[in-house]
């Protein structure tokens, strides 16, 4: 089951092609979840790294954007040729997507790809089992395959 | 949206009350132990209704997220918004928010011993976690105050943390 927000005219949404890893990172910046895809699946410890830099450039966004108080935070930062979108809920739980600067990416495509994140993590909450307080890795078998669809390579 | 059955609801929650009743050895206790039921209740619908209703935005002045509270959140429990939101005058971290005649109490009628508690303690636990998970730390509580007309109102009053009022004092200044 997925949570919809009231669609007008907004056609059928699709992903960034090339997503390499998704992270997410909880309330205190502790990582909830860093899963990479495709090619880059041997270079877990890399986006460890990565995720972490990013946290830091959510805080900058933050400290200096918040008066719309919108979500989506857009392109964090470029590091290595790989960008970094990022995207805050309303509970401070954060969600990087990480795209090599080689995919041509539309901003409507990552802000799509991060409402089906955010949905599924409301799915994950759902369960009375997840303590949203922890500080361990989610372990949920079904998050992490509904964050595989969403980066498995569109075939066209 | 999906209904459900009140009489399946006002039957769990009497079995809820009677649970927490069994653990605990007074009147504060109770109250607490509700509250901290809500809370867990509130931490997931906080960001449910956040994403259904809010689309991409996140409440960064205090009154805005109140009025969120009042209308949708109540909306989303109740299939109605909160009879009234009112800030004390005496206290200028109070809001209140009061229900004339909320489910949760309705098919609850409290013995002459336990007259100064509220199952609405519930909720009040839900609204904490809300404001709580937005970043308004607040102690929440509930309170029975009747009122010409409605003797079960209930009223659900919220004190914020010293923080929140700097915070929002350097935001209407900026």
């Amino acid at each position: 089951m997925s949570y919809s927000r009231p669609t007008s005219t907004i056609p059928v949404p699709r992903y960034p092609n090339g997503i390499a890893c998704i992270a997410v990172v909880g309330k205190q910046n502790n990582p909830l979840l860093i899963q990479t895809f495709g090619n880059a699946a041997d270079q877990e410890l890399k986006y460890h790294y990565l995720a972490h830099m990013s946290c830091d450039y959510v805080d900058e966004k933050l400290r200096s954007g918040s008066k719309s108080g919108d979500l989506y935070l857009g392109l964090l930062c470029t590091i290595e040729s790989q960008n970094v979108y990022g995207y805050m809920t309303n509970t401070r739980v954060k969600f990087l997507i990480v795209i090599p600067t080689t995919v041509p990416t539309k901003d409507s495509e990552v802000k799509a790809a991060f409402d089906v994140i955010h949905s599924a993590y409301i799915d994950l909450l759902g369960n009375p089992f997840y303590d949203p307080d922890s500080t361990q890795m989610v372990a949920s078998p079904r998050f992490r395959a509904r964050l595989q669809t969403l980066a498995a390579p569109v075939a066209s | 949206m999906d209904q459900v059955s009140l009489s399946a609801f006002a039957f769990l929650f009497s079995e809820l009350v009677q649970y927490s009743q069994k653990h605990v050895k007074g009147i504060q206790d109770l109250e607490k132990r509700l509250n901290l039921v809500g809370y867990r209740v509130g931490q997931r619908l906080l960001e449910l209704l956040v994403f259904r209703d809010r689309g991409s935005k996140r409440d960064v002045k205090l009154l805005n997220a109140l009025l969120f509270i009042n209308t949708n959140v109540w909306k989303a429990l109740f299939g109605k918004p909160a009879d009234s939101l009112e800030k004390s005058s005496e206290h200028d971290d109070e809001y209140m928010i009061s229900d004339n005649d909320l489910v949760v109490n309705r098919y609850i009628s409290i013995p002459k011993e336990m007259s100064q508690l509220n199952t609405g303690a519930f909720i009040a636990g839900i609204v904490e976690a809300m404001l709580d998970g937005s970043g308004f730390p607040a102690r929440v509580t509930a309170h029975t105050v009747p009122v010409a007309g409605f003797p079960f109102r209930t009223t659900i009053l919220i004190k914020f943390d010293a923080k929140v009022m700097d915070r929002e004092k350097r935001l209407a200044d900026k």
